[in-house]
């Protein structure tokens, strides 16, 4: 399957993409994250903020890595005809619970952390901000509930194929 | 399915406010044609674009980005159909096939086609439009494109199984 194929060399580039963000995380002293946000405001932020949102970003990349991993493993069924294996489900799933969990603690974490420098610092805090942050953790959410459904689905067509063999 | 309802329901929430952003969209393009540069400048900075002062490449800028969410409103079209068949018992059938591989082609086009759309724009001297891709971004919308061709795929096996299940029976 050319398709699956090419989807394997993009996943690969993205787990590679998120290793090196992470360690690049991990390595600079001042969170890139905030520069590339462009909130000077942040450098001043309350501790608790900073820390909330630091770490869960940290988290959130790890996480990220392992669902894609799991995507991967996946594909790897797939391109070996293994469409209904154990494999699929089994991994499919895990990485949609992964991609609900960060979307779901990127809206949380990033609300609550925004609300508290806005409250502390009078930071302004523009609608835009959070309507993005919303919009993308609803995105990632969606993304999850989709490989959730497509595990389950995958789980009945599993049934129906050895229905199926066995009648033969 | 609980999950299959929540993720019913917010898929149908973002079609509605894409749909929104469209109309709205294409209400910006016509002021545009009608006042002038006034009524657009907000849209023009939210999109992170510095366009310079010929209005033919702002009508353009601005009819594309209808154009591409138009397509993404369309895309979200098909998933909801899907999942209308998937609530209806009926998962592995033509219509949720049919959509998967339209899905699929729709966004890998969405996930080229605005890169080289800002590329060719700012080789003509005539605008002065900055190159600005998202790299990130446009590299997950493809991924995701040949994700659901390779799911329409899987899905055309597992009716063929189906299919033959039905017969046996």
């Amino acid at each position: 399957m050319k398709t699956a194929n090419r989807l394997k060399l993009l996943i690969d580039v993205f787990s590679i993409l998120f290793i090196i963000i992470l360690v690049g995380m991990l390595t600079s002293n001042y969170p890139f994250f905030f520069k590339a946000y462009n909130w000077n405001a942040l450098k001043h932020t309350p501790v608790f903020s900073f820390t909330l949102i630091y770490v869960f970003l940290i988290l959130k990349s790890i996480l990220t890595i392992f669902g894609i991993l799991y995507l991967r493993k996946a594909i790897k069924a797939i391109l070996i005809k293994e469409y209904f294996s154990i494999q699929v489900t089994k991994n499919l799933k895990k990485a949609g619970h992964i991609f609900v969990a960060v979307g779901a603690g990127y809206i949380t974490v990033f609300i609550v952390g925004l609300l508290r420098i806005h409250n502390v610092l009078q930071f302004r805090l523009e609608f835009f901000q959070i309507e993005s942050v919303v919009t993308l953790g609803l995105f990632v959410v969606i993304i999850g509930l989709f490989f959730i459904l497509i595990s389950y689905l995958f789980t009945q067509a599993r049934s129906l194929k050895q229905e199926n063999e066995l009648t033969i | 399915m609980k999950k299959l309802n929540i993720l019913k329901r917010l898929i149908d929430v973002f079609w509605i406010m894409l749909c929104i952003l469209s109309f709205a969209l294409f209400l910006f393009t016509i002021a545009y044609l009608v006042f002038g540069d006034s009524i657009v400048g907000f849209l023009i900075e939210r999109a992170e674009l510095q366009i310079g002062n010929v209005s033919i490449v702002k009508v353009i800028t601005l009819s594309f980005f209808f154009l591409i969410s138009l397509t993404i409103a369309h895309v979200l079209y098909l998933f909801k159909k899907a999942l209308e068949a998937f609530q209806k018992q009926n998962p592995f059938s033509n219509i949720v096939v049919a959509n998967f591989n339209k899905i699929g082609k729709l966004l890998i086009v969405v996930g080229i086609v605005p890169g080289l759309f800002f590329f060719v724009l700012s080789l003509f001297p005539i605008s002065d439009v900055e190159f600005f891709v998202e790299f990130g971004s446009n590299l997950i919308t493809i991924c995701m494109g040949l994700f659901f061709i390779v799911l329409s795929e899987v899905f055309k096996v597992a009716k063929m199984v189906k299919e033959e299940n039905e017969l046996t029976i």
